[in-house]
């Protein structure tokens, strides 16, 4: 990649949810650049926009107007199975709710996007022995999500996102529905991976949380309103308390 | 593959751990699946089956029945056929004590079995050089007779077999199976030396005529031909072949003919069957996929595509249906096993049913085909769902208005489709109620009716049958228990009657063949009394009534109105048009009308004669019917011990009571309501399910609504009346939609009604009132739930 080139660039972006004859603005024109390898928190009050930013940069959703380039292609106005793809390659998600599927045991919940991409059994099995144990949790393998404390599950979901060496990880609120030891035993598993490489874009309302990263962006009513570098951060915040 | 094996395994997971639902929804398609199974293999083995004979797509038949000496003239002028033949059956008694034992054996003329391509199994079949004056008295024989009576001697050929009418040579042995089309026979022999008459009678269309059409002749060349010959014949013989046609039909649509419609018509409704248990497993897939929507999106967001996730979902579909199949072979083979045993008097071929192979696959074919079309519209839905939404915490599955509506519509035509269902089953079921009140015309209880055929030899004298018969009367009256005993000809309901050319002294000339036809019987004098059939007018028939006395007989009313238009036949004379010299036959009384060609039949003619003044040298058989309080089985015997002091030589054949014979009248009716009507109930019974699924669903969908209106004030009756008045609006739009559905499709069921018009409105009422009463009930239940909602749990609930 060139180095000059931002891993994600969105230009003007914007989002309009038309329900009945109400028309809302989540996003009203985003620009925004993440480097490769950054740490960045998404902040802000609730119904700002944080969420559905996520949902867009992790192609859930689509973009009503700008533009928005991954490594200097184009994304915004892929069809179904090339956002499905770019999903299963390049991006890495972390639910708040964990999202694992009751049905399926721990290793197959983490084999689950490789299996998506296709990839041969053995190959798969290499990699989420390896996904698991990095996150600790090699020893539940066998396990049903069910089975798990909320703590143990979210690392699973860590692992199922890390399982395919995406180009990003995006993170929704992923303490939120964790006690405050839980919680910072996943950021410190963040953070680690952040320093082996990983470029992490989480989105929090918490500002203990949005400190682990090294820069945090805030938004309020669908616009960015602060772009901060984790110092400046941490003196606003502390401003701010 | 590794992917699909995985899908599989996830698959079966799922429903594993999901048993209610799996469990309905497999015994669901079971049932669907079962009917279609068993249906299927009946017309398989009915319809589709080919005849077990050599290339029988060149096999016809001649619709009415044949005469030898035509059958030869075919085969010599025909430039299309290879050749034509018939047969006919014929009893075959064997000499034993205390009684003779009677064998279904049958006539053939010329080379009737060659033309079957049948090849024998040992020695040879019979052939043109056995059918002619003088020749040898030789027989084919079955393999079960080869082995019963013959011991499976592999040098049977050539062995003589005594029967009552004489000692035949064993010629031939036929391959196991070997059955003719229309007949069950063990023993096969040539025409012309057992019944030289009727050889040369040109007149006597007495044979089941077959044709085997030459390689690359259409039926319509054939037909063709066969006209341009029954021209010649008309020509040279107006008085037997005037306007006679050899028409011509594929033997195999000729066989099926009569059973094809009603067929047709449970495979169609066993199709509906299939589609509504289909229809309530879509509905069981939509309310999954409703709860599955977080699952879909997650995998989703971890890059399954759309494809792909409908793939998960149509594994799932697919192996729930492939239960289902699994199921249903079961259910089939047990629905098969009460197929055939109401319906083998009626259709023969049910016997060989079998789920062979073809079967299997069909059932694979149509579970697969279910699991894939039923499966596609929830996969659809589930796949096609945004993502985002549904990754959200505390994200509810929602129920958009439209899947609501499909699920309601879903539900619409299920009712619609049973309404359909229920209303053909509900015409025959009237139909056969109003078959079953037409009076007979005389009095079929207690009345036990059984053969006697008397051999040529030596019965060949009339004089000495009648005393015969007269002999076996009289004893049977002293019988303890028998009220009265007579014979006849012919009995009422008995197939393969043919009527006979008569002409009326007075009457202006006919030109020959067009003779008014009769029903002629030859009775005992006690006949009508025995079967009490009033006498209107006139005089019955009496002991004077005696060979050598003026020839006498009964008409019936409808002879009355149709032959003498209405006028005074007492005193008249008729007279059979092809007897030679003329008899003429006074008529003495007028008899009330019989329904003897079954209670849906218009009355024909008929004239009863004396069985003394017979003058038919070929008759020499005669039914006997006992009025009796005796029970049969304790009669039967007595009357076999009776007929054996008579005449050990001569059987007891076709016991059987008369209202037997009247119910075998309209069995196949029978048979077709009984079939319909279950899978009717079926249906009704799935459409119930399907209406109290969907309600079920959709109050547990709403409680918080259902709660929030609670709150707010409504009732407990509030809230049942809110569910109730939505089942019944879904359960109407599919009445009246199945209403207009049973309208459109009147005319399939149109041929099989009898005294009710295929529109009935009080059939239809009456369905439309049961559907009603059903969605009511199926209603109740969600309703009742949804009024026990309790308002505080249900709020905080959400």
């Amino acid at each position: 990649m060139n180095a000059t080139v931002p891993l994600i660039r969105l230009e003007g972006l914007t989002k309009v949810f038309y329900t009945d004859e109400v028309e809302t603005h989540a996003l009203a024109g985003i620009h925004l650049d993440i480097a490769q390898g950054e740490y960045v928190a998404i902040s802000g009050p609730s119904g700002c926009g944080k969420s559905t930013l996520l949902s867009i940069l992790g192609l859930l959703d689509t973009p009503t107007g700008g533009t928005y380039t991954i490594a200097g292609d184009p994304v915004q106005d892929l069809d179904l199975g090339k956002r499905a793809r770019i999903r299963n390659r390049d991006v890495g998600f972390i639910f708040q709710s964990f999202n694992l599927i009751g049905d399926l045991t721990v290793f197959e919940n983490v084999e689950l996007p490789l299996t998506y991409r296709g990839m041969p059994s053995a190959e798969r099995r290499e990699r989420v022995k390896e996904a698991l144990e990095r996150v600790g949790m090699g020893h539940r393998a066998k396990h049903l999500p069910s089975q798990l404390s909320g703590g143990q599950q979210q690392r699973v979901a860590v692992a199922r996102a890390i399982v395919g060496k995406p180009k990003v990880m995006l993170a929704d609120e992923p303490t939120g529905n964790l006690d405050s030891k839980n919680g910072e035993a996943v950021m410190d598993l963040l953070r680690e991976l952040h320093r082996a490489g990983s470029t992490i874009v989480m989105v929090t309302h918490d500002p203990r949380f949005a400190r682990h990263a090294e820069r945090t962006i805030n938004l309020f009513d669908g616009r960015i309103v602060e772009d901060l570098a984790a110092a400046e951060a941490a003196t606003t915040s502390a401003g701010v308390a | 593959m590794d992917t699909l094996v995985q899908d599989l395994r996830y698959a079966a997971r799922r429903l594993g751990r999901a048993p209610a639902f799996t469990v309905a929804a497999v015994a669901t398609l079971a049932l669907g699946i079962g009917a279609n199974t068993a249906m299927f293999s009946v017309v398989r083995a009915v319809l589709l089956r080919p005849l077990p004979y050599g290339e029988p797509d060149r096999l016809l038949r001649i619709r009415r029945g044949s005469s030898a000496p035509d059958l030869r003239d075919l085969t010599e002028q025909s430039r299309t056929a290879e050749g034509f033949a018939g047969y006919r059956p014929q009893f075959f008694d064997v000499p034993g004590e205390p009684l003779a034992e009677r064998l279904d054996g049958a006539l053939v003329t010329g080379d009737a079995l060659g033309l079957l391509g049948t090849r024998p199994a040992l020695g040879r079949v019979l052939t043109a050089a056995d059918d002619h004056v003088g020749a040898e008295k030789v027989v084919v024989v079955s393999d079960g007779f080869w082995r019963q009576r013959l011991g499976a001697d592999p040098g049977a050929v050539g062995r003589t077999f005594r029967f009552v009418t004489g000692t035949y040579r064993v010629v031939g042995v036929l391959p196991a199976g070997f059955e003719l089309p229309e007949a069950k026979a063990d023993v096969f022999a040539s025409q012309w030396p057992e019944s030289p008459p009727e050889a040369e009678a040109r007149g006597a269309h007495t044979l089941l005529g077959l044709a085997r059409l030459r390689p690359g002749v259409t039926l319509a060349q054939a037909q063709a031909d066969a006209d341009a010959i029954a021209q010649r014949l008309a020509a040279l013989y107006p008085v037997e072949n005037r306007d006679r046609r050899f028409l011509l039909m594929p033997l195999h649509d000729f066989i099926v003919q009569a059973v094809r419609p009603a067929l047709l018509l449970l495979f169609g409704a066993v199709g509906f069957v299939l589609l509504i248990a289909g229809v309530n497993v879509v509905n069981l897939l939509l309310a999954r996929a409703a709860d599955r929507q977080r699952e879909m999106a997650i995998r989703a967001s971890l890059g399954a595509g759309r494809g792909r996730l409908l793939r998960q979902l149509l594994v799932e579909s697919v192996l729930l249906a492939s239960a289902g199949g699994l199921a249903g072979l079961l259910v089939g083979s047990w629905a098969l096993g009460i197929i055939v045993a109401l319906g083998q008097d009626q259709i023969p071929a049910l016997v060989s049913v079998r789920l062979d192979p073809w079967v299997l696959a069909f059932t694979a074919g149509i579970s697969l085909l279910t699991g894939v079309l039923f499966g596609l519209a929830p996969g659809l839905q589930a796949a096609g769902r945004s993502v985002a939404p549904q990754l959200k915490e505390g994200a509810r599955s929602i129920d958009a208005p439209g899947r609501e509506r499909v699920r309601r519509l879903l539900v619409v035509s299920e009712v619609a489709l049973s309404v359909v269902l229920l209303a053909g089953a509900g015409l025959l079921l009237r139909s056969l109620h109003h078959l079953q009140s037409v009076d007979p015309g005389f009095q079929p209880e207690r009345l036990l009716t059984f053969n006697l055929t008397l051999p040529m030899n030596p019965y060949r004298d009339i004089p000495r049958r009648t005393l015969f018969f007269e002999s076996v009367l009289d004893r049977v009256r002293a019988l303890p228990g028998v009220s009265s005993a007579a014979a006849t000809s012919e009995l009422p309901f008995d197939p393969g009657k043919v009527p006979q050319n008569f002409v009326i002294e007075g009457e202006p000339p006919v030109e020959p063949g067009r003779e008014p036809e009769v029903m002629s019987r030859g009775v005992s004098t006690a006949y009508l009394r025995t079967l009490g059939i009033p006498l209107r007018r006139g005089r019955g028939l009496d002991a004077t009534d005696a060979a050598g006395a003026e020839p006498v007989g009964i008409v019936n009313e409808s002879a009355v109105r149709t032959l003498f238009h209405g006028g005074d036949p007492l005193g008249r004379r008729v007279a059979w048009a092809r007897a030679t010299p003329r008899v003429w036959i006074r008529v003495v009384g007028v008899a009330g009308d019989v329904r003897g060609d079954g209670l849906d039949a218009d009355d024909t003619p008929a004239l009863y004669t004396p069985m003394a003044q017979e003058p038919r040298p070929w008759r020499t058989w005669m039914n006997v019917v006992v009025r009796s309080s005796v029970s049969p089985a304790a009669l039967t015997e007595s009357i076999k011990r009776e007929v054996g002091q008579v005449d050990k030589d001569v059987p007891v054949t076709h016991v059987r009571a008369m209202n037997e014979l009247l119910a075998g009248s309209f069995a196949g009716r029978h048979f077709t309501l009984a079939l319909l009507g279950a899978f009717a109930v079926v249906a009704l019974a799935l459409a119930g399910i399907g209406i109290y699924g969907v309600m079920a669903y959709a109050v547990s969908r709403r409680t918080r609504e259902i709660g929030l209106r609670m709150a707010l004030g409504a009732r407990a009756h509030d809230v049942m009346g809110l569910v109730l008045s939505q089942t019944m609006g879904v359960a109407l739009v599919g009445i009246g939609a199945g209403l207009g559905g049973a309208l459109a499709l009147r005319r399939i069921v149109a041929s099989m009604l009898f005294g009710v018009g295929p529109g009935d409105p009080a059939t239809l009422l009456m369905v439309a009132v049961l559907l009603a009463l059903v969605a009511l009930a199926a209603g109740y239940v969600p309703a009742r739930r949804a009024a026990r909602v309790d308002p505080s749990v249900a709020l905080r609930a959400e």
